[in-house]
């Protein structure tokens, strides 16, 4: 068996890999990361993932329903990371089968890999707390910035943590970015990881916030044509039942996170293509409490004041 | 994230009044306040990047922030109660009052009999900070304390932290008085930084740690008028 066999295996059990072989592991990984383009292309049939935020035991629920890789050809559409209580093994087990299995699994960016955001939502301090260092936390961050930004599946369904950008009309604008980057804080890079569909906004809107993309229904429409597309397939977003289409079946958001947060009661779902790109899409709940080894549900009494 | 089904509920079966906690109540208070949106701080670079039909649309407070200091009723259960359920129910009269909840006293650690923390609303944002709303509780020998919190942090903006404190101490020789404080405290991270304070956002997970530091804008203690029911 060889060492990153031995490697998958170690964290297919939750167990974190020693930090100098995160270290090589991630040397490895940036050399197949940084061929792959912007707009990556991937072959169905596949099966698709929203956010998993570290948790870990949710996601082999997500590998029980949607089959092993290399078996299932997987596309996962970021945020491995942040939220749950085991981002650094989530992370370096998708990480490890992308290095064994290149061909067979693709991940994608999400605004979650990202130094600036994993420094505040809790990548940054379990790595600290799992390694008693940062060096981890840095390795994997590197690593992010060479992460595609999107994919495209057979010419049809283009891919994408967030959604569409103003400045982005055609799949070749984003082929032209510089990615390998911290996550900007405006511009079309930003755009693609952060921006949602909004119904009640028609063309583009700003967030309540000042900063941040809604696009509507006619965006996507005009998006779609102009790129000979049949719809996009997109994350960042809690939906309840797993998956949600808006806009006449032009856009549909899959989220691969059950229980959300350890609470919030949802469901997670992937979405299956098949060789003629027929959708299933496959709900599942989250891991049993027994067989997740997590924190007691109750939190203790509290002299609180 | 709503938790609707979520509450609180406390009874006093003899008197038929209830203090209780819910998300609806809640952002009914949130309706009402209508606080305008907090700008992030890119905002002003994206005012520049947008065209003027790309202006805000959703032009509300998405923050959540509510006054909220609970909800409650007496409800009659002599004859009177056949006349419908409407008529007799009454709201909860409170007072302003010089009486402090006693946090000395609070702070002994007698046993606690019952404990819980319920969580009515939360919200991450879009990953811009946190919105929060919880109401924890405890029941000791002497009596019952309790914490509604509503807990806000706009990533790089604002910290907000909005307390309401219950208190009634169990004494047999005198009818029970029930206490409520209401704590509203504020700072930007501008001003935080202006005092020296850390302005990482990761140094505000917890606003029990870091409550000091932000600026007391309102406080105001209440007795509940119990002469009527109790």
């Amino acid at each position: 068996m060889s060492d990153l066999d031995r490697q998958i295996e170690q964290l297919k059990r939750c167990e974190p890999l020693k930090e100098s072989e995160v270290k090589a592991l991630c040397l490895k990984a940036m050399e197949i990361l940084v061929e792959e383009s912007n707009v990556q292309r991937v072959d169905a049939p596949v099966t698709i993932c929203g956010d998993i935020h570290g948790q870990f035991y949710d996601m082999k629920e997500l590998f029980k329903v949607g089959g092993d890789c290399p078996k299932t050809n997987y596309l996962f559409l970021g945020d491995f990371v942040d939220r749950g209580f085991y981002s650094v093994e989530t992370f370096l087990l998708l990480l490890a089968l992308k290095v064994r299995y290149p061909d067979r699994i693709t991940l994608i960016r999400g605004n979650h890999e990202s130094r600036q955001i994993t420094q505040v939502y809790g990548f940054y301090d379990e790595c600290l707390r799992k390694y008693g260092s940062v060096n981890v936390w840095r390795y994997c961050t590197d690593i992010f910035d060479y992460l595609s930004l999107s994919a495209l599946i057979e010419n049809k369904i283009f891919s994408v943590h967030g959604g569409l950008s103003p400045a982005i009309s055609t799949l070749d604008q984003i082929r032209t970015i510089d990615r390998k980057q911290e996550v900007p804080h405006d511009g079309a890079m930003c755009d693609l990881l952060w921006s949602d569909p909004e119904d009640i906004v028609d063309g583009w809107g700003l967030s309540p916030r000042g900063a941040g993309f809604l696009f509507g229904g006619s965006v996507v429409t005009s998006f779609n044509h102009s790129n000979n597309i049949d719809y996009i397939c997109r994350a960042h977003q809690l939906v309840m039942d797993g998956y949600k289409w808006m806009f006449n079946n032009q856009i549909v958001t899959v989220w691969s996170a059950p229980n959300y947060c350890y609470r919030c009661g949802n469901v997670a779902a992937i979405l299956e293509l098949d060789g003629n790109l027929e959708k299933k899409f496959r709900v599942f709940e989250a891991a049993p409490q027994e067989s997740r080894g997590a924190p007691a549900k109750k939190p203790p009494p509290d002299y609180f004041l | 994230m709503i938790f609707g089904e979520s509450s609180l509920v406390l009874k006093h079966l003899n008197s038929g009044l209830t203090i209780h906690f819910n998300a609806f109540d809640a952002l009914q208070g949130w309706k009402q306040e209508r606080l305008p949106p907090v700008e992030v701080p890119a905002a002003t670079r994206w005012k520049f990047r947008s065209k003027p039909s790309e202006q805000v649309i959703l032009d509300y407070d998405y923050t959540f922030t509510t006054p909220y200091c609970g909800s409650g009723n007496v409800e009659m259960n002599s004859e009177q109660g056949r006349r419908g359920l409407e008529e007799n129910k009454f709201d909860l009269q409170w007072e302003d009052c010089e009486e402090q909840i006693d946090l000395v006293a609070l702070s002994t650690k007698e046993p606690i009999l019952f404990y819980d923390e319920v969580i009515l609303y939360e919200d991450e944002l879009a990953d811009s900070g946190v919105s929060l709303l919880t109401v924890k509780v405890r029941v000791m020998p002497s009596g019952w304390f309790l914490l509604l919190r509503f807990w806000l942090r706009v990533d790089g903006v604002l910290m907000r932290l909005r307390d309401t404190r219950m208190h009634c101490l169990f004494e047999e020789s005198t009818k029970p008085i029930i206490l409520r404080e209401s704590c509203w405290r504020e700072a930007t991270f501008q001003a935080l930084s202006a005092k020296g304070f850390p302005v990482e956002c990761a140094a505000y997970n917890d606003p029990s740690m870091i409550m000091q530091r932000l600026p007391v804008i309102m406080h105001k203690t209440q007795k509940l008028k119990t002469s009527d029911v109790l």
